[in-house]
């Protein structure tokens, strides 16, 4: 179907559901890149971020058929999906849960990085590093709300909460990152 | 103060953080002229907005590579495809059990389509003209 920029989720959805692979694809158009940036501010390498990716839109369309429109909204469906990619993918790492703190990783001899590249690496680094320290509730708020760009309304489907009781974590979980910075 | 009370508190100021979270993310106001509007807030504000606008002004570095949505986007399509078609499945092979044997007590299976092939290559092969014409005088009699 041509102009799919046109089409709103909810159609994408039906097509998708009814094995139009096209129409998932403009689905991974609009929600990859906030998917990319949960599980990247939660991996150290960005080569694994870019495969979990992919692997939590693959693991959405083989659940579609377990999704219903009046339920939960598709955004928070695809959280909860990257939710349990990333356990999966501690797992696979020898890990029992939960995440790698910084300290605890040892990195591997990387190929020479360009100055701009080792900056952008170092600063994520940073983040990760800043992140870790936070309760994990602390730590997925400020992800998805700050990071992902979710709605406080989008996060507590994601979280299991009231709007409400996301709005008072937030504010909690950003008290307590602005402890942990230098500025 | 009574625990209601508290909890009210709590969730007004987290209202008012809201808004100006939503105020500072559209651009319209930085932290510091927010604040100036909630001088009897400074206190209590200014720390989550400054560790808001630390994480906005960090949000870039989560991108993914350019060209990176575009590229998976078509690989994951042609996946799609290729796992809604399913294997090349020729019907009358798969019900004849063919190449399904038992050996050591493990079943071993060689797909029958890919079995249907390679028999087709095979003939191809025997049968190659190429191969098969003869040379028009027998090198022996040249030879001796």
């Amino acid at each position: 179907m041509p102009g799919w920029l046109e089409v709103d989720d909810v159609e994408l959805l039906k097509l998708a559901k009814n094995g139009e692979a096209d129409a998932f694809g403009e689905l991974y158009e609009r929600y990859a890149q906030i998917v990319f940036r949960y599980v990247y501010a939660h991996l150290r390498e960005r080569f694994d971020a870019e495969d979990l990716t992919e692997e939590v839109f693959l693991r959405a369309w083989r659940s579609l058929s377990n999704y219903r429109e009046q339920g939960v909204p598709f955004q928070a469906f695809l959280f909860k999906i990257a939710h349990n990619a990333l356990i999966d993918f501690y797992r696979r790492s020898g890990r029992s849960g939960g995440h790698m703190p910084i300290e605890e990783q040892s990195f591997p001899d990387l190929l020479p990085e360009t100055g701009e590249v080792a900056l952008i690496n170092m600063e994520h680094r940073e983040i990760r590093k800043t992140l870790d320290q936070l309760r994990d509730d602390y730590r997925t708020v400020l992800v998805l709300r700050f990071l992902s760009g979710l709605s406080p309304e989008e996060t507590s489907e994601v979280m299991g909460r009231t709007p409400g009781a996301i709005r008072i974590l937030q504010h909690r979980a950003l008290s307590a990152l602005r402890n942990l910075l230098e500025l | 103060m009574m625990v209601s009370e508290i909890l009210q508190t709590q969730d007004e100021l987290a209202r008012v953080l809201q808004l100006c979270l939503e105020v500072i993310e559209s651009g319209q106001e930085t932290v510091d002229s927010l604040l100036s509007r909630y001088p009897e807030l400074w206190d209590t504000l200014r720390p989550p907005l400054e560790a808001a606008a630390w994480l906005y002004n960090r949000t870039h570095l989560l991108n993914p590579r350019p060209g990176f949505v575009d590229a998976s986007r078509q690989r994951l399509v042609y996946h799609l495809y290729y796992e809604r078609a399913g294997p090349l499945v020729i019907p009358w092979f798969e019900q004849q059990h063919f190449f399904c044997r038992h050996i050591g007590g493990r079943k071993i299976v060689i797909q029958p389509s890919l079995g249907f092939t390679l028999l087709i290559l095979l003939f191809i092969f025997n049968f190659n003209p190429a191969l098969t014409i003869k040379p028009p005088i027998p090198a022996g009699l040249l030879t001796q």
